[in-house]
């Protein structure tokens, strides 16, 4: 992940949205997923990713299935109900903040509305 | 290339010899290094040592962090156990018990009474999961033996015992009525936690 509170901040967001797309996903997919989509700008190490999915998993918002693929155990996580209900309203809370930030950033002085 | 089950045991040799205890998270990053070499191919040993040796610290770190976040959970999971009518039930049990000794004697010989039904249930909760843990080596992180709020129940306990007996009945019979009803829902978070994970991890 990158070292930006900015990032860290929405990782939550960016698992249960991947989540919602995809279904049922492990750590490992998930870190290449991020990358592809972002053409590598962005890659979550599994020292941001895993306590993020055991926090989301104890909240209530991860179901977990556990299966036996090639020699080993994998744990694969999707959204529960709640979670789903919970990843609508992050999202909105997402976009809602980058528009915000959007109005800021490209706010252009109006001298006649200055103090 | 697609790792042997051989190669598979040295991964979670290697992890568990830098300290990742707990079997499932163990697991996880087990299947996570597994993917990642086997993506990147080359020499599986190399590979895994060049791996654990620049990833040692990272890897700890995730394991604490995981911890904490699957035990954060276990323990929000006790206090829903609480709420369950059976506990409710549990509570006034003890506290009419309490109530029965204290017609029976002072208040601070109830309390011991009370304390060492404390410390009996609390010391089979440690020795089932250290038994676990050491013995069958079966031990998960969210499937915690809550041995550090035991062990502030336990101190607490210890230094205001006395001024609790001080305050009359009524606080005896709450307090230690509390304390061993808190102490059971953990036996029984315990329990249910760790048939679910043994069912995962089979």
């Amino acid at each position: 992940m990158k070292n930006s509170p900015l990032y860290k901040g929405s990782l939550n967001t960016i698992i249960m949205k991947l989540l919602e797309e995809n279904g049922r996903m492990y750590g490992y997919e998930i870190t290449q997923k991020v990358k592809l989509i972002t053409n590598g700008e962005l890659s979550i190490t599994e020292g941001a990713l895993y306590p993020a999915l055991h926090k989301l998993e104890a909240e209530g918002l991860l179901d977990v299935e556990v299966e036996r693929v090639d020699n080993r155990m994998r744990k694969y996580y999707k959204l529960t109900e709640n979670g789903e209900k919970e990843t609508v309203n992050r999202l909105a809370e997402l976009e809602e903040f980058i528009r915000n930030m959007q109005t800021l950033v490209n706010n252009k002085p109006n001298p006649d509305l200055q103090f | 290339m697609k790792l042997t089950p051989e190669q598979i045991t040295e991964i979670d040799k290697a992890l568990g010899k830098i300290g990742i205890a707990y079997l499932d998270i163990r697991c996880e990053l087990t299947d996570h290094v597994a993917t990642q070499l086997e993506a990147g191919g080359g020499d599986f040993e190399a590979e895994l040592n060049r791996y654990i040796k620049e990833n040692k610290k990272s890897l700890r770190r995730t394991n604490r962090k995981m911890f904490f976040a699957t035990s954060a959970g276990a323990y929000a999971e006790v206090f829903k156990t609480l709420t369950r009518p059976g506990f409710l039930i549990a509570f006034i049990a003890f506290f009419g018990l309490m109530q029965l000794l204290l017609q029976f004697m002072v208040a601070e010989n109830a309390g011991r009474i009370g304390f060492f039904i404390f410390c009996i249930v609390s010391l089979y909760l440690s020795v089932k999961y250290l038994f676990r843990a050491f013995y069958t080596r079966r031990s998960y992180s969210g499937a915690v033996g809550f041995s550090i709020f035991s062990l502030v129940i336990l101190y607490t306990t210890l230094y205001a015992g006395d001024w609790l007996a001080e305050s009359g009945n009524l606080a005896v019979s709450v307090y230690y009525a509390l304390i061993n009803t808190v102490t059971f829902a953990m036996i029984a978070t315990s329990e249910k936690q760790y048939k679910l994970y043994k069912s995962r991890y089979v």
